[in-house]
């Protein structure tokens, strides 16, 4: 008895919802001004944000003589970067919860109307494609 | 140690140590878990090097020990399994401890050291055995062999393997890499699969029976697969008389319901088995014999894979106030 080589697929969200972003690494430099906003952020939000988002895992390390980035890190391996440079605590937050809501996948173009794993053969039913209803 | 791994913040640092710790909050400096190396200027590996580079530095015993094999361990900050606890639902836990238990695998040996060996057998047994419960109750007509496949679809190592990616095992994983002059080279693939094993042994353990199988229905059998793939026959025709012969029912006759283009280049036949008068599976082909193949094909899988909706399970009785009502039980296999 051996089953062949075939494997139940993830449908995340049903039955249960796994968030994909595992970790953010928050790094600054505490001599330019360009981190002023980051540093600010760090010490005002950053803690509630992680108390918030328990699955999320938190780093802060300091990079010096660079820009602050963000770097988000997700379960399908790929990471995203984002440049806070002179931005306001309130704009960075914004930008953390982008990479928090991120599924990390990169960035794609739906052509077709439906994703579907059972695809109609008919397509989408369209009013004016039909013959006119009769009452 | 609970204390602090409820705490999912940590604070890295790097050499500039006074500058570090002079630009964060009195509070935050509290917390400093990880020692981080300097990040290496490389672009992609940069994370990586975060990640390996960490040790823990916990007040328990477990990773003060120096050794000499430390090229080939993998180590894991409490932070990530913190996390890792929470994305899949296992900060709830009455003992904390399990959370470092279930992540370490048994090659990572160290005294003073707990590792998953215990949870992983467990958790085999009771994902198996809730895998099992689950398809032969909604599915009680599947063959005993073909039921048997779809446990191992579910349960195998390299299914376990994905989940474990996917939940984020890899991340967390503690154990400790073959040598390269050793012979049995231990797999990245069975670690990660001892420790999604070792999370369902540990609901088991901690929460009790109805907790694993919560976990176990959410995360395994949530899953999106095609169970009818895995009925296989070689010869239709025959499997499907026999099988009506011992259902008394009447011998299965294919009949031709509609056809197209017989004598062009792409004919197609659409064929029906009926028994008696009843239509029991149809099928399409460019051929005779093909249509009538798909369709005994078809009647069989019709057969099989007869689904009962809203059933109970016999675990059932390990919930609190529930009552288990057996639905019927499925005939054995029909022997060709």
């Amino acid at each position: 008895m051996t089953a062949p080589m075939v494997h139940p697929v993830l449908k995340n969200g049903v039955g249960a919802f796994i968030p994909q972003c595992r970790r953010l690494v928050f790094h600054y430099c505490e001599r330019s001004g360009s981190s002023r906003g980051m540093i600010e952020y760090v010490k005002k939000d950053l803690i509630q944000f992680a108390k918030e988002h328990p699955h999320v895992e938190v780093i802060v390390t300091p990079r010096p003589s660079k820009h602050p980035v963000i770097r988000g890190l997700y379960l399908n391996g790929k990471d995203k970067v984002v440049c806070v440079r002179n931005m306001e605590p309130k704009d960075i937050a914004g930008k953390v919860e982008l990479l928090k809501e991120s599924s990390g996948n990169r960035m794609k173009v739906f052509k077709k109307p439906v994703i579907s794993t059972t695809e109609s053969v008919r397509g989408i039913w369209s009013p004016f494609h039909s013959a006119p209803h009769k009452i | 140690m609970a204390g602090l791994l409820r705490t999912p913040l940590v604070l890295a640092r790097n050499n500039l140590r006074v500058s570090a710790v002079r630009a964060c909050p009195p509070a935050l400096t509290r917390t400093f878990l990880i020692n981080v190396k300097p990040a290496k200027k490389s672009k992609a590996k940069d994370e990586t090097k975060i990640n390996d580079t960490t040790t823990t530095t916990s007040p328990s015993s477990e990773a003060t020990g120096a050794t000499t094999d430390s090229k080939y361990r993998i180590e894991t900050p409490p932070s990530a399994v913190v996390a890792f606890a929470h994305r899949l639902g296992l900060n709830n836990l009455k003992d904390q401890t399990l959370l470092m238990r279930i992540v370490t695998h048994p090659s990572y040996e160290r005294v003073g050291v707990q590792t998953n060996e215990g949870l992983d057998t467990l958790g085999a047994r009771a994902l198996e055995m809730y895998v099992l419960e689950y398809l032969h109750v909604k599915y009680p007509k599947l063959p005993t062999e073909t039921l048997q496949e779809a446990v191992e679809v579910y349960t195998r190592t390299s299914t376990l393997e994905i989940m474990a990616k996917e939940l984020g095992v890899d991340d967390v994983a503690r154990w400790v890499r073959s040598k390269p002059d050793v012979g049995y080279q231990l797999s990245s693939k069975t670690v990660k699969a001892s420790v999604v094993r070792a999370v369902v042994g540990a609901l088991y353990v901690d929460q009790g029976p109805a907790k694993a199988r919560e976990f176990v229905h959410a995360h395994f059998l949530s899953r999106d697969f095609d169970l009818a793939s895995l009925l296989q026959f070689k010869e239709p025709k025959l499997y499907l008389s026999f099988l009506m012969k011992r259902l008394g029912r009447e011998v299965p006759v294919a009949r031709l319901m509609s056809e197209t283009g017989r004598k062009s280049k792409a004919p197609v036949f659409i064929v029906g088995v009926y028994s008696g008068t009843e239509k029991i599976g149809e099928g399409f082909g460019s051929s005779l014999k093909m249509a009538e193949f798909r369709a005994n094909t078809d009647a069989l899988k019709k057969y099989y894979m007869e689904e009962i909706k809203d059933f109970g399970l016999p675990s059932d009785v390990d919930i609190e106030g529930a009552v288990y009502t057996p639905t019927k039980i499925g005939d054995t296999q029909v022997i060709v």
